[in-house]
């Protein structure tokens, strides 16, 4: 049996994959397309589970049961679907498991009460956020969307990655409107969060 | 949500259009974070090794099943094997046959989910959480059964044999009392997070 498609790699990765193989050589090109798909989305996947789980050592397991996740789905990826969002669905599936199997591990560290008094920052023509340096703002971004709820966690994961609402829409398998009003609600509660 | 804004966020067609003048420096930072870089070989490796080993198990199973089964076939046809033994390969025939569909049942289940719909894998994991429940009370009802076969299987060796029935039955019981003490933890476990996942659910649901 012949089992060839075409890998079109989204707007970052604008490589095309043409790929063609005997069922003999397919775990082979498995290895070697897994192999493409970890290293070129090491990123999104590591920051997504960042924004979920605190603890590093779960995040390496978390980051290892995306990988299984991955390779055991990989002979049932079509041709006409994006890697990208492939990836991302299954990682926020793994994810979505984990937060409703466990209490949520919020982090309440001392590294997450900034201290913004310290800073020698101008913050007249600045919003609070702005204020903050990119560390800081890290932590308290990272703090603020741990607190999120799931549903809220993940449009607010994906759309900080630079996913469209279509992108976002079809990696959480809902409507294009159902993101947008989501997103809105994330943001509020970010603002909210982030503020407090 | 009035139908004004609904308009507004069917009109966009990026996040940033809804956000405010933040946004733009939020993905920034969000994209900016360092992360861990993973050894992307080892990790491939450690990936097969995983999946090899579920498979593994899985052959392991059907392998011993079979075995049972041949194994009892085979005594039938001899028919000089003893009652103690014929009971127990027969039983332990069925009783592997039906841990093995289960074993398959739960196992294929849950390595489809892995692209399933992320919305559905909350409802998923309580779905999961509750075969594990049951998959868990039937080793449990299993454990009793055994219990009684191994003090039938006990006394029938007696009797052949003329040694004493009790060290077999008290040896093959504490393993099995040991086998159900461990399965009751699982259960418990299993118990707590079913009751998280719908406290979850039911919240999830009351804000869509």
């Amino acid at each position: 049996m012949v089992n060839s498609f075409t890998l079109a790699l989204n707007n970052n990765n604008t490589c095309v994959t043409e790929y063609s193989a005997e069922q003999g050589s397919a775990h082979l090109n498995n290895q070697a397309l897994f192999t493409e798909w970890m290293t070129t989305h090491e990123k999104l996947l590591r920051h997504i589970i960042v924004g979920f789980e605190a603890k590093p050592a779960i995040q390496d397991e978390l980051f290892q049961e995306i990988a299984l996740n991955i390779w055991r789905a990989l002979p049932s990826f079509r041709s006409d679907a994006s890697v990208k969002t492939f990836v991302a669905r299954i990682a926020h599936n793994v994810l979505a498991t984990h937060v409703a199997k466990s209490v949520r591990t919020i982090k309440t560290e001392s590294d997450e009460h900034v201290q913004e008094s310290t800073h020698e920052v101008d913050r007249q023509n600045a919003t609070p956020y702005q204020a903050l340096d990119q560390q800081q703002r890290q932590r308290k971004l990272l703090s603020a969307i741990r607190r999120l709820t799931l549903e809220q966690q993940q449009v607010i994961t994906l759309a900080l990655e630079g996913m469209s609402y279509q992108e976002i829409a079809d990696v959480l398998a809902i409507s294009t409107n159902l993101v947008g009003v989501r997103l809105q609600r994330a943001k509020n509660a970010l603002t909210t969060l982030m503020a407090g | 949500m009035n139908s004004e804004q609904n308009n507004q966020l069917e009109q966009s067609t990026s996040p940033s259009d809804i956000f405010g003048d933040d946004w733009q420096m939020l993905t920034q930072d969000w994209q900016a974070q360092p992360y861990k870089k993973s050894d992307i070989d080892k990790l491939l490796k450690q990936t097969k090794r995983r999946t090899l080993w579920a498979k593994a198990i899985l052959a392991l199973d059907v392998i011993a099943t079979l075995f049972l089964i041949g194994a009892s076939i085979l005594g039938l046809i001899e028919g000089d094997w003893g009652t103690a033994v014929m009971g127990y390969l027969i039983a332990g025939s069925i009783f592997s046959v039906v841990f093995v569909y289960y074993e398959f049942k739960i196992r294929l289940g849950a390595w489809k989910k892995a692209c399933d719909s992320p919305e559905r894998a909350v409802t998923n994991a309580l779905r999961g959480c509750e075969s594990s429940i049951k998959y868990i009370k039937l080793i449990k009802i299993s454990c009793w059964i055994l219990i009684a076969l191994v003090i039938t299987f006990g006394l029938a060796f007696s009797q052949e044999t003329g040694k004493p029935a009790w060290p077999i039955i008290l040896e093959m019981s504490l393993m099995v009392l040991a086998c159900y003490g461990i399965t009751h933890w699982f259960h418990r476990k299993r118990k707590i997070e079913h009751s998280r996942i719908q406290q979850m659910l039911s919240k999830f649901h009351s804000e869509t």
